[in-house]
């Protein structure tokens, strides 16, 4: 079965067009201040016909946040990233010279000066900042065996879309860019089609089933993006020979896998910390891995679709040499392990 | 023999009680009092000399899970708590005013524990804050950065013991880590 993607929003326009609308949203929980701005974009529209349209936030080029309210780093971050939408602030101070803002209370004429900086500003993105963000290019995966062309589609959409929606087998699951999160209609522990067997799917499934974690009673309605990335790329199947060139190209890794709630094998902590510290080589991986090939490009495509991936030349920090007798604490930490395990 | 332990330190309110009593074998042993002071605010409770739980590895041997008293007054015994431990755990709150003063404050009062350990960083009260898992962790690894430090930072709720148990397998994997490095030199 393939999965059908439905790219609601693409990477926005290369260049921003002054004879059309800015789409403008307003992303505030307030109300109040949610309908003060309504009225001030109406009035800007009323001043300046043809300059904003007010839309949601999946659709927007340019969306309004309170830095205070949940979620609004989200979409600094993005942009930060070179993905749309850009935000303004709306704050009573200004937040930082970086970012830009909109003073509250909002007045039509202020509004619609930042307005025209950002429509400049959109207009000033390179069209390949928009695409991978300031130009970043995230490593390819290694090849794999089965269903590479839904998985390539999975992650141009983690790299480019502020919104799109997966259709699986009759469900559509929808991609936030901008919140970092996968969602679905209902919530996973409901789906039960077991129709729905395309690796995407099945993960989910997976992990709607996986019992809440001890002590919480967080019942998983969605994933982020990052857990989404990880879950699929342990589940591909790698094609049986890596490309020569992959096996020679250091690989580092930017962060540790937030292992506390990914699915792991302990060989992945040695091989993270590995990663971090000096880099490796996919040739050097293999041949201390236990489950060889496989067990690594498994990993290595998790990391890709995650995101945690950088390539360079690693290096080896000057570390401090431990005190005598620390030595030999691996082998009491496995004991450790091995009690907590069991 | 030299008693095998970790120590688990960090701010008052991250959560050292709760990550021992979700991992020790036996009940947890610990010193909390009524708060008095401004701390009051933010629990009722809280460690005043240290924590202890265990965890038993084979027939001879027990690991000790010390939790240190989170409040900067009583720095004078974290030295004495972690002299020889394993490793060190440093549990941040995230909704605290400034945790990375915070972690700053730990690293320095632990720097000879994790020079001749290592550490892992445990961020909690995450979902509380609004932000993701991933923003969340950013500025702790941007600080890491900055300072030259590579260890291991997780989010996790203190109440999931497999999620403290991530941050010791965490912490065997450094230590397996240094032990090659130290091979190799």
């Amino acid at each position: 079965m393939s999965v059908m993607v439905e790219q609601e929003q693409k990477a926005t326009p290369k260049q921003a067009n002054t004879d059309r609308p800015l789409k403008l949203a307003v992303r505030i929980f307030d109300q109040r201040i949610r309908e003060h701005l309504t009225r001030t974009i109406q009035l800007s529209e009323q001043r300046k016909p043809g300059s904003l349209q007010l839309v949601d936030a999946n659709v927007a080029e340019i969306v309004l946040i309170d830095p205070d309210e949940p979620g609004a780093d989200a979409f600094i971050r993005n942009a930060s990233r070179g993905r749309r939408p850009l935000p303004v602030v709306y704050a009573s101070e200004q937040p930082g010279n970086e970012i830009a803002w909109l003073k509250r209370p909002a007045q039509a004429g202020d509004l619609l000066a930042i307005m025209q900086t950002m429509r400049d500003e959109l207009a000033s993105l390179p069209a390949d900042k928009a695409a991978n963000g300031q130009g970043r290019v995230r490593p390819d995966l290694l090849p794999i065996s089965e269903n590479q062309a839904g998985l390539d589609q999975i992650l141009g959409l983690l790299d480019h879309a502020t919104q799109a929606s997966i259709r699986v087998g009759g469900i559509t699951v929808i991609l936030d860019g901008a919140r970092d999160r996968i969602r679905v209609p209902r919530p996973l522990a409901e789906i039960e089609n077991a129709a729905l067997a395309e690796k995407i799917t099945a993960d989910l499934l997976a992990t709607a089933k996986s019992p809440p974690a001890e002590g919480s009673d967080l019942i998983r309605h969605s994933l982020t993006l990052t857990e989404l990335g990880w879950r699929l790329g342990l589940a591909t199947s790698p094609a049986p020979e890596p490309p020569p060139d992959a096996l020679k190209s250091t690989i580092r890794l930017e962060r540790w896998p937030n292992f506390a709630l990914l699915p792991h094998e302990r060989e992945h902590l040695l091989w993270t910390g590995r990663l971090i510290r000096m880099g490796q080589t996919l040739e050097q991986m293999i041949s201390q891995a236990s489950g060889g090939y496989d067990s690594v490009a498994r990993f290595y495509n998790a990391c890709v679709l995650s995101d945690l991936l950088r390539e360079g030349t690693g290096h080896q920090r000057k570390r401090p040499r431990k005190a005598p007798g620390s030595a030999g604490r691996s082998g009491i930490f496995s004991k450790i392990i091995q009690r907590l395990a069991g | 023999m030299a008693e095998l332990k970790i120590v688990i330190t960090g701010c008052m309110g991250a959560g050292k009680t709760t990550a021992i009593n979700s991992i020790s074998d036996t009940p947890l042993i610990a010193t909390d009092v009524g708060t008095t002071d401004e701390a009051r605010l933010e629990k009722d409770t809280t460690t005043v000399a240290m924590d202890y739980g265990t965890l038993t590895i084979d027939d001879d041997r027990v690991v000790y899970l010390y939790g240190t008293p989170g409040q900067e007054r009583f720095a004078h015994m974290w030295e004495i708590l972690a002299e020889g431990a394993l490793g060190v755990v440093i549990l941040l709150n995230h909704r605290r005013e400034d945790p990375l003063a915070d972690l700053e404050i730990y690293l320095e009062n632990f720097q000879q524990a994790i020079a001749n350990s290592t550490a892992v960083i445990g961020i909690t009260h995450v979902d509380e804050s609004g932000d993701t898992d991933t923003t969340a962790v950013t500025p702790y690894y941007d600080y890491m950065a900055r300072h030259g430090l590579d260890y291991p930072i997780f989010p996790i709720d203190a109440r999931a013991g497999a999620q403290v148990r991530v941050m010791i397998e965490a912490m065997a994997a450094m230590i397996q880590l240094d032990e090659e490095t130290d091979e190799a030199v």
